[in-house]
């Protein structure tokens, strides 16, 4: 954390900023050596300022809309039921879709699944449908030891499909 | 339960009369209607998936208020939702850095493209925390910015919402930027700052 501004620091600062954006370089200049004399502290601040005056803001738009755009997804589905399955808690995220750890619902059997599953609110396009059924199918017709290897998959009842597979409990992979 | 507009609008007339308990009374109406919003803006179809700040807080007025009153009033409303938005924004971003630091959450490599670049939350948080700074001494020209950048309200609107002309906001916001864009350069964020 950076100190804190002081009061009377930043009121004269206003002032000498307000009178030298208008001024062309070299009238800034005399301006500035008259009004600051030997306060190195406020010549060098409002330098900083007059300096940075000319620069953009807009870098702040992204993040903002960003963040604004990700409040949707925080629809929790954990305890939901998809399937034979029962989403016990988010694993992690994407940009398209949600990982959720879940386990059967139906005591068959015991067995830890991942559930993949659409972003929630997230009306998805029919390029997304297919990539996502291409998916499925691609999956199911893997068996190896070093892939996921996919259980089941098919429709929640508000529409949106998801794919179990393999639970794979390990370091994840931009961390290995 | 959607809020009364005459209580909403009531609460607005209390608050820019100076009473800032109006405001407590306001900001949870506005806050809970927001984020309903975000989630119905998004499910609906959108050619590019965008949302924006302007339409966020303009949809959220047209529920609680609808179009009667007038534009001052208007004005008034949209500053709350700044405020809110930004209050909003930096509770997610840190919800957000939260989870990637303290590992509850990992990472799954899904193969899609990721919405949120992984700066922008530090971004808002360390621009919430010069807007601190900055509201300590004047106030107003982190109002401003507020109004701006979290409402994306217009200059007259913000001119109207803190009751100073266009003019002064555009002058206080030429120095507000060059401050913040100091600021937000001395922060880990600065990478990301062409």
């Amino acid at each position: 954390m950076r100190p804190p501004l002081e009061v009377g620091h930043w009121a004269r600062l206003e002032r000498l900023f307000y009178a030298a954006v208008e001024m062309d370089p070299a009238q800034r200049s005399a301006f500035l050596d008259e009004y600051c004399g030997n306060d190195v502290t406020l010549r060098r601040d409002v330098e900083s300022l007059l300096e940075s005056s000319r620069k953009t803001l807009d870098f702040l738009h992204k993040p903002i809309r960003e963040l604004t755009e990700s409040l949707v997804p925080q629809i929790e589905h954990a305890g939901e039921r998809m399937g034979a399955y029962q989403l016990l808690k988010l694993l992690g995220e994407g940009g398209m879709g949600r990982v959720y750890l879940a386990s059967r619902a139906d005591e068959l059997y015991r067995q830890e699944v991942a559930v993949k599953l659409l972003q929630p609110g997230f009306k998805p396009t029919g390029s997304m449908l297919l990539r996502f059924s291409m998916e499925r199918q691609i999956l199911a017709n893997l068996n190896h030891p070093n892939i996921a290897r996919m259980l089941d998959g098919g429709i929640s009842t508000d529409g949106s499909p998801y794919l179990v597979m393999e639970y794979v409990d390990g370091v994840p992979i931009d961390e290995y | 339960m959607r809020p009364d507009s005459q209580l909403v609008t009531l609460l607005l007339h209390q608050w820019k009369n100076g009473n800032e308990e109006a405001l407590d009374q306001l900001m949870p109406l506005v806050y809970d209607e927001l984020r309903r919003l975000a989630g119905r803006c998004l499910s609906a179809e959108r050619p590019e998936h965008t949302l924006r700040a302007t339409e966020l807080v303009h949809e959220t007025y047209m529920r609680l208020v609808g179009a009667e009153i007038d534009w001052q009033d208007r004005a008034h409303f949209y500053a709350v939702a700044a405020r809110v938005i930004r209050r909003i924004l930096v509770d997610h971003a840190n919800s957000r850095n939260c989870r990637k630091r303290g590992g509850h959450v990992e990472r799954v490599p899904l193969d899609e493209s990721v919405v949120i670049g992984a700066e922008a939350p530090e971004i808002i948080v360390s621009l919430d925390e010069a807007l601190r700074r900055l509201a300590v001494v004047d106030s107003r020209k982190s109002d401003i910015v507020q109004c701006l950048y979290f409402g994306g309200m217009t200059l007259q609107e913000t001119a109207a919402a803190l009751n100073i002309s266009a003019a002064t906001v555009d002058r206080e916001l030429r120095m507000a930027k060059a401050w913040l864009h100091l600021e937000l350069a001395q922060n880990p964020a600065e990478d990301t700052i062409s």
